[in-house]
């Protein structure tokens, strides 16, 4: 209603300049994607990404490369791959690497002619995408279709107690393999389900009711395949409000990492989506605990391997409202804050049981406090 | 009625306050209702004040010091000012001087105040009468400064740690933090012994079914004496976190593992193992 009242409010000119300027952006914005390289890249690695991309493109035409069903065979993931371990002494961040794959996809389509629109990523090992779905249909399709742009060795679709036709969507896919369960299975049980299916070196965790640009999902392979990370999060501390407006789920997140000593975590949670993990921890805590994710990160964290929040990607917008996840003390709150509550049981079992020593500590910090 | 012309007449507490200072011939009451317990280690320059604003919460009332580890005046200073002292030469631990004071009460309502900071008596009655009223457990409603991203710890925890007991309305209040009272029920329910560790105590008071509310909001934060960040805050701070994780483990096994959250219907026999 304000919002309104406002717009009827402003001047005609400054309705013209916000237009005008609103144009500008968008044209801003496909110029941008018409060409990797304008708009200051700074980095010669964005040049040269283009130029090797050029030739793998041209030689690629030359050659009538048989098309190749799946990306991750494709030429254009493979001679990306091969160009950046003979170039690149070490890996880089991800952010130039974003930029150096999309050079390389713009020159290898010019040189060869072609409209390849995937995310090619230099890969040390296999990588593996388990998506849980139920009824979700609508989204179920271009989310796959995001998936199939990386260079993925097999994506695990879980479906259970769907209602529609999710699973014939799944069908058309070819990378997909589709598990089906007619009745629902609960939240995150689908998550041990798929992590068991795959003997991936990285899997990649995703909701089907969710469409991500595989751009913002490629982080999280890198950072476990090529970054050493065994658990690589969402970084949800840059869209959270003050710690007063924070919901209780929140707290129950950030709480849980201050107890494992990971305060720098802020609220990151592998019960958010996307993440990766990589084969060999899920292997090492067991798949059937990834049921429950926090207790899947404390262990993650008590067994020594390393967990960082590697990329941040806005779930809030996406995430579909449902009767059941919207409201104060809605029943997702609930599961949510019951998972930490098993997390921190676990934690207190690994790390605490054994120890009796708090009646010395209180003495020596009453000493310490108040000697005079 | 009494007035001195040229002197402004001063509202009832304040009068009484001066009487009461000018003849320190305060004494604890035999059968008093209210005990309000002190524990103080080497705090000679408060606890006058302290003790001063704690008689007044009640007519009826006991202060009981528990002088522990004091190499200063802190114990005769309070003997002087009528309250009860009990004198420990070592060290009792941090909060471990509630237990102690706890048990040496006969009044029908506990008050714990530290002896660092001087809190009005009008800013420690709500508890009092809270208790009176009916009330089990009378927590202040202070929450810490809270309008940031990134919180104290401890005040992490407090929040955590009711959202866990399925009190996320008692938002950060916690027996962690002075001013509280207690009834004697809610003495016997808790046990003495475990008021050492407050949020044990919080936990136990909240799942024995007692009544607990945040009745009265103190900004303790700024009263609270200013320390040195070497003494000891880093260890206090692992103590009350390890104390919020104990008491949560408590809780865990006096319910179930989720503490009685919901699953929402997982088919956890379907992973196998």
């Amino acid at each position: 209603m304000t919002g309104k009242k406002v717009k009827t409010g402003t001047s005609a000119r400054t309705r013209r300049r916000r237009v005008g300027r609103a144009r500008k952006q968008a044209v801003f914005k496909t110029k941008r994607r018409a060409s990797a390289i304008q708009g200051g890249s700074g980095s010669p690695w964005i040049r040269q990404a283009l130029q090797a991309g050029w030739r793998a493109g041209n030689a690629a035409r030359d050659a009538e490369a048989e098309t190749k069903l799946l990306f991750v065979e494709s030429h254009l993931q493979s001679t990306f791959s091969e160009w950046i371990y003979a170039t690149m002494k070490s890996m880089p961040e991800y952010s130039l690497m974003k930029r150096m794959s999309a050079a390389y996809v713009q020159g290898y389509n010019e040189g060869a002619g072609s409209i390849e629109g995937g995310v090619p990523l230099p890969l040390q090992g296999s990588a593996a995408a388990v998506v849980c779905a139920s009824s979700e249909e609508d989204s179920l399709d271009p989310m796959l279709a995001e998936l199939e742009r990386l260079p993925l060795k097999h994506i695990i679709l879980v479906l259970n107690g769907s209602r529609d036709n999710s699973y014939s969507h799944a069908r058309s896919h070819p990378l997909v393999t589709a598990v089906y369960y007619p009745e629902l299975l609960g939240h995150d049980v689908g998550r041990s389900i798929g992590a068991r299916l795959t003997d991936a070196d990285t899997v990649l965790f995703c909701d089907g009711d969710m469409v991500i640009a595989a751009e913002e999902l490629a982080p999280f392979i890198y950072a476990v395949d090529g970054g050493g990370c065994d658990a690589a999060l969402n970084d949800l501390s840059g869209y959270l409000p003050l710690f007063e407006h924070q919901d209780e789920v929140t707290h129950c997140k950030s709480y849980l990492n201050l107890a494992l000593g990971r305060s720098d975590l802020g609220a990151s949670s592998l019960t958010a989506v996307p993440h990766a993990l990589s084969g060999r921890m899920i292997r090492d805590i067991g798949a059937s605990q990834l049921t429950v994710p926090p207790k899947a990160q404390a262990l993650a964290i008590l067994h020594g391997y390393r967990v960082e929040a590697v990329h941040a990607v806005d779930v809030f917008k996406g995430n579909r409202k449902r009767a059941g996840n919207t409201g104060k003390r809605n029943a997702v709150a609930e599961l949510i804050i019951g998972d930490h509550a098993e997390a921190l049981g676990e934690l207190w079992r690994q790390r605490y049981a054994f120890r009796s020593d708090t009646g010395a500590k209180r003495k020596e910090v009453a000493s310490r406090r108040n000697a005079v | 009625m009494r007035k001195t012309s040229g002197q402004q007449r001063q509202p009832q507490w304040k009068r009484e306050s001066s009487r009461k200072t000018r003849f320190s011939a305060f004494r604890n009451c035999e059968h008093p209702v209210v005990s309000v317990i002190i524990p103080a280690m080497n705090e000679q320059r408060m606890i006058g004040n302290v003790i001063r604003e704690a008689r007044k919460v009640h007519e009826a009332c006991e202060v009981i010091v528990v002088a522990n580890g004091c190499t200063d005046n802190t114990a005769e200073i309070a003997n002087a000012m009528g309250a009860k002292v009990l004198r420990y030469d070592e060290p009792l631990g941090h909060d471990a001087g509630r237990s102690v004071g706890a048990d040496a009460s006969s009044g029908q309502v506990l008050l714990f105040i530290d002896a660092d900071m001087r809190i009005g008596c009008s800013d420690l009655r709500p508890f009092v009468h809270a208790v009176l009223q009916g009330g089990d457990v009378a927590l202040n409603r202070y929450r810490g400064p809270v309008r940031r991203h990134q919180v104290h710890p401890v005040i992490l925890a407090k929040h955590t740690l009711n959202t866990m007991l399925g009190r996320p309305d008692l938002l950060g209040s916690s027996l962690t933090a002075v001013p509280h009272a207690i009834s004697r029920k809610a003495l016997e329910v808790i046990g003495s012994e475990n008021l050492s560790v407050p949020p044990l105590a919080q936990v136990i008071a909240v799942h024995s079914g007692l009544n607990v509310a945040a009745v009265h909001e103190v900004s303790v934060g700024r009263l609270n004496r200013r320390r040195r960040k070497s003494s000891g805050q880093d260890l206090l701070q692992q103590v009350v976190l390890d104390d919020h994780l104990q008491a949560l483990s408590w809780y865990l096994s006096h319910t179930d593992a989720r503490g009685g959250h919901t699953d929402l219907g997982r088919v956890r026999d379907r992973v196998g193992r």
